[in-house]
C-alpha cells in the first residue's frame, strides 16, 4: 500500500516532463523551415490546388499551437497520425517495428545487469589477485571499445565460422525474433557491463570493509551469510542507481545497433524520419524514447525503494 | 577462579600498504573468570588488535600471529589461534561476542535491528523464525529497548546512538556468551548516555556472571566498572594488576603519567597535565623501552634493553627497568 502511493505520485511527476519535450520537439522541428507539404510531395510537380487540400488535410493552415493541440489529442487517444511519405498510418508502423527495439532494451539490460554483477563481485571477492586484474583488464577494453567496431566484428566473426547464421532482415516467428536480437544485445550490453561491472567491484570492495560486517563476523555468520546477505544487499544499491541510468539511456544506444544489424526496429525509424524530415514520426518516436526512458528509471526508483528502506516514500 | 582467556607472548602483524605494522608485540594477559578486566592506553597501542585476535577478526591473508591465545572452558584448553574456520564460526557469538565502538555503523543500515539478532540464534541456537522474534523481544526488553515490538521493525537509521548500542549489547548477549569484548563501547555516545550503557553492562555481566574484556581510554569508566586492569603502550602490556593496584600503588612511569593527567576536581584553573610527545610508530619491533623518549625518569639502561616484566606484588606486574622484583623503585 505505501508502495502504491509512491507509485502514483512517481507516474504523475512524469507528465509534465512529457508535455514539455512533446513541445519542445514540436516546435524545433517546425522551427527547421522545411514544409511539411514539399516534404509529401518531394521532387513530383503538384499544382496549387494539391498543395492546398494537402495543407488542410494535415491542419497545417491551422496556427501552431492548434497544430500541437490537434497532434496532443491524437496521440492521447492513441492516433499516432500519417506518415508524411508513405501516407500510412504512424502507429502500424512502429507497432511492427517495436518488438525488436523493446527486446533489445531489455535484453541487453537483462545481460549487462546480470553480467556485470557476476564479474564485478568475483573481481571484489578475489581483489588484487589474478582474476581481479584479468576482469579489470577486460573491463577496461570494453569500456575503451565502441559499440559499432565491436558490432562489426562480431559480424564478421560470425558470418565466417557460424554458418547459417544470419542476423539480417525480417523476422517471421518468435524463435527467429530471438535469434535476431540475441546477438546485437549482447554487444550493446558489453559497454554496460564493464561500468557496471567496475561500480559492482568498487562498492563490493568497501562494503566488504565497512563495520557492519565485522559485526556480521564477530556474531558467527558464515562466510557466505556475511559476503552476500550483508555485504551484497547493500553493495548493489549504488549499482542500482547507475543502472537505471545506463539501461534508460539504452533505448538511445538502439539507433545505432539496429542499423548496424539491419535490424527493423523503430531506431531505424527514426533516423529516416530525421533525414526526410518527416515531422510525425521523428515527434512520436522521441516521445516514444523518452516515455521508455521514464519508465526505466520509474522501474529503478521502485526497486529501490523496495531494497533500501532509507527511501522515503513520500 | 581459572582464567578464561591467556595470552602468552602474542604478536599480531599486519600487512598495510605503507608495510608491516607490529602492532602487538609480545603480549601476555590473562582474564580471569566472572571479572571485568580493563585495558587501557592512548589510541594506537595494540588495544583493539590484540583484542580482536581473540575473535579472529583480522584480515586472513594480511595478518601474522605467534605466540597464543589459549581459552579456557569446561571441555578444556584451546589455543585460540590454532582453530579450524569451523570451530571459530562457533566460538563467536556462542564463546564470545563483541560490542564494538561506533553503533551506527556497527549494525548493517538496511536490516531491521530485530532480524539482525534473530538471524543470530536462529542460526546459533537453531530456533524457529518465531520463537526467535520471541526470544529478541524479551532481550529487547532486558536491555531496556522499549517498546520491543516497535523497535524490533525499526532500522538503525530510525535509532539513536544509545538505542543502538543497546541493541548491539542484546545481540552480543544473544548467545549467552562467557566472554564479551566491549571495543569502546561508550566512546561515541554522549555522557548521559555512557553512563545508562555503563550501568546496564555491569548489571548484566554480573547477573550473567559473563567474562567482560574492557577496551576504553577513560580512565574513570575503567574504575567505575572493572575488577582489573592492563595498561598497554606500544604494543605491549607495561602494567597489570587489580584496580587498587594500578589506581593507588601504579608501579610503571607510563601508568603514573596517564593517572597523573586524569584531570581532578582540584586542578581547576590549572593548566591540564599531559605526557609530552606522541606513542612511536609500531613499524619497527622495539629493541628499548618504547617509552624510555617520552619518561621523565629514563635512564641509559631504558634506552638500549628492552624492559623485562616484574612482579610488584600478588597479581601486580609492571615491565619497567627502575623496578626491583618486590616493587621498590
Amino acid at each position: 500500500m505505501k508502495y502504491l502511493s509512491y507509485a502514483v505520485k512517481k507516474l504523475l511527476s512524469m507528465i509534465p516532463i512529457i508535455l514539455i519535450v512533446s513541445i519542445a520537439v514540436f516546435v524545433l522541428l517546425r522551427a527547421s523551415g522545411v514544409d511539411p507539404v514539399t516534404v509529401m510531395i518531394g521532387e513530383k510537380q503538384a499544382t496549387d490546388e494539391l498543395r492546398e487540400s494537402l495543407r488542410q488535410q494535415f491542419y497545417l493552415d491551422k496556427p501552431l499551437l492548434t497544430q500541437y493541440l490537434i497532434w496532443l489529442k491524437g496521440v492521447i487517444a492513441g492516433d499516432f497520425g500519417i506518415d508524411y511519405i508513405n501516407k500510412q498510418s504512424i502507429n502500424d508502423l512502429i507497432i511492427s517495428r517495436l518488438p525488436v527495439t523493446a527486446g533489445l532494451v531489455v535484453l541487453s539490460s537483462l545481460f549487462g545487469m546480470t553480467f556485470a554483477i557476476i564479474l564485478g563481485v568475483v573481481a571484489a571477492l578475489n581483489r588484487n589477485k589474478s582474476a581481479d586484474r584479468i576482469l579489470s583488464v577486460l573491463m577496461l577494453f570494453l569500456t575503451s571499445v565502441p559499440n559499432f567496431v565491436v558490432s562489426i566484428l562480431v559480424i564478421v566473426f560470425c558470418t565466417k565460422f557460424v554458418p547459417g547464421y544470419s542476423f539480417i532482415g525480417s523476422y517471421s516467428n518468435f524463435g527467429e525474433y530471438l535469434s535476431r536480437i540475441f546477438v546485437p544485445s549482447i554487444v550493446m550490453s558489453l559497454g554496460v557491463v564493464a561500468m557496471l561491472g567496475r561500480i559492482t567491484r568498487s562498492s563490493m570492495i568497501s562494503q566488504l570493509q565497512a563495520p557492519h560486517i565485522m559485526t556480521a563476523k564477530a556474531k558467527g555468520m558464515d562466510e557466505f551469510n556475511v559476503t552476500f546477505k550483508h555485504a551484497f544487499h547493500n553493495a548493489v544499491l549504488p549499482v542500482l542507481t547507475i543502472a537505471g541510468l545506463q539501461f534508460a539511456g539504452s533505448i538511445g544506444g538502439t539507433v545505432l545497433i539496429e542499423q548496424i544489424f539491419s535490424l527493423p526496429g523503430v531506431g531505424g525509424m527514426l533516423v529516416n524520419g530525421i533525414q526526410q524530415n518527416n515531422y510525425p514520426v521523428v515527434q512520436i518516436l522521441v516521445l516514444f524514447m523518452l516515455v521508455v526512458y521514464l519508465v526505466m528509471s520509474f522501474v529503478v526508483d521502485m526497486l529501490y525503494a523496495v531494497i533500501d528502506p532509507r527511501v522515503k516514500l513520500k | 577462579m581459572g582464567n578464561i582467556i591467556e595470552m602468552k607472548d602474542l604478536c599480531v602483524n599486519l600487512m598495510t600498504v605503507r608495510g608491516i605494522v607490529y602492532a602487538v608485540q609480545g603480549v601476555d594477559l590473562a582474564v580471569k573468570e566472572g571479572e571485568v578486566h580493563g585495558i587501557v592506553g592512548e589510541s594506537g597501542c595494540g588495544k583493539s588488535v590484540s583484542t580482536k585476535t581473540i575473535m579472529r577478526l583480522h584480515e586472513k591473508d594480511k595478518t601474522e600471529y605467534t605466540g597464543s591465545v589459549i581459552y579456557n572452558s569446561s571441555s578444556g584448553s584451546e589455543d585460540i589461534l590454532a582453530m579450524s574456520d569451523k570451530r571459530m564460526r562457533d566460538f563467536r557469538g556462542k564463546d564470545a561476542a563483541m560490542i564494538f565502538q561506533d553503533p551506527m555503523t556497527s549494525l548493517d543500515p538496511i536490516m531491521k535491528a530485530g532480524e539482525q539478532i534473530s538471524e543470530v540464534v536462529r542460526r546459533k541456537r537453531g530456533m524457529g523464525k518465531k520463537e526467535a522474534k520471541e526470544y529478541v523481544l524479551r532481550m529487547f526488553e532486558k536491555v531496556g529497548i522499549l517498546p520491543p515490538e516497535k523497535r524490533y521493525e525499526q532500522y538503525p537509521f530510525e535509532m539513536s546512538g544509545g538505542m543502538l548500542q543497546r541493541v548491539m549489547i542484546a545481540m552480543a548477549l544473544s548467545c549467552e556468551p562467557r566472554l564479551i569484548i566491549a571495543d569502546e563501547p561508550t566512546t561515541a555516545l554522549d555522557v548521559t548516555i555512557q553512563a545508562q550503557i555503563l550501568d546496564l553492562l555491569r548489571n548484566l555481566q554480573q547477573e550473567n556472571h559473563t567474562s567482560v574484556i574492557f577496551i576504553t581510554h577513560n580512565l574513570g569508566v575503567v574504575a567505575e566498572i572493572c575488577d582489573s586492569v592492563s595498561v598497554m603502550y606500544a604494543g605491549r602490556v607495561v602494567e597489570s594488576g587489580s584496580v587498587l593496584d594500578i589506581f593507588d600503588r601504579p608501579a610503571h612511569p607510563y601508568t603514573q603519567a596517564l593517572l597523573a593527567s586524569n584531570p581532578k576536581a582540584s586542578d581547576s584553573g590549572k593548566r591540564m597535565k599531559t605526557i609530552e610527545g606522541a606513542p612511536p610508530p609500531l613499524y619497527a619491533k622495539f629493541t628499548s623501552c618504547p617509552f624510555a623518549p617520552r619518561c621523565p625518569k629514563a635512564t641509559e639502561i631504558c634506552r638500549s634493553a628492552l624492559p623485562p616484566v616484574k612482579t610488584v606484588s600478588e597479581g601486580h606486574t609492571a615491565a619497567c627497568h627502575l623496578l626491583n622484583e618486590g616493587g621498590k623503585e
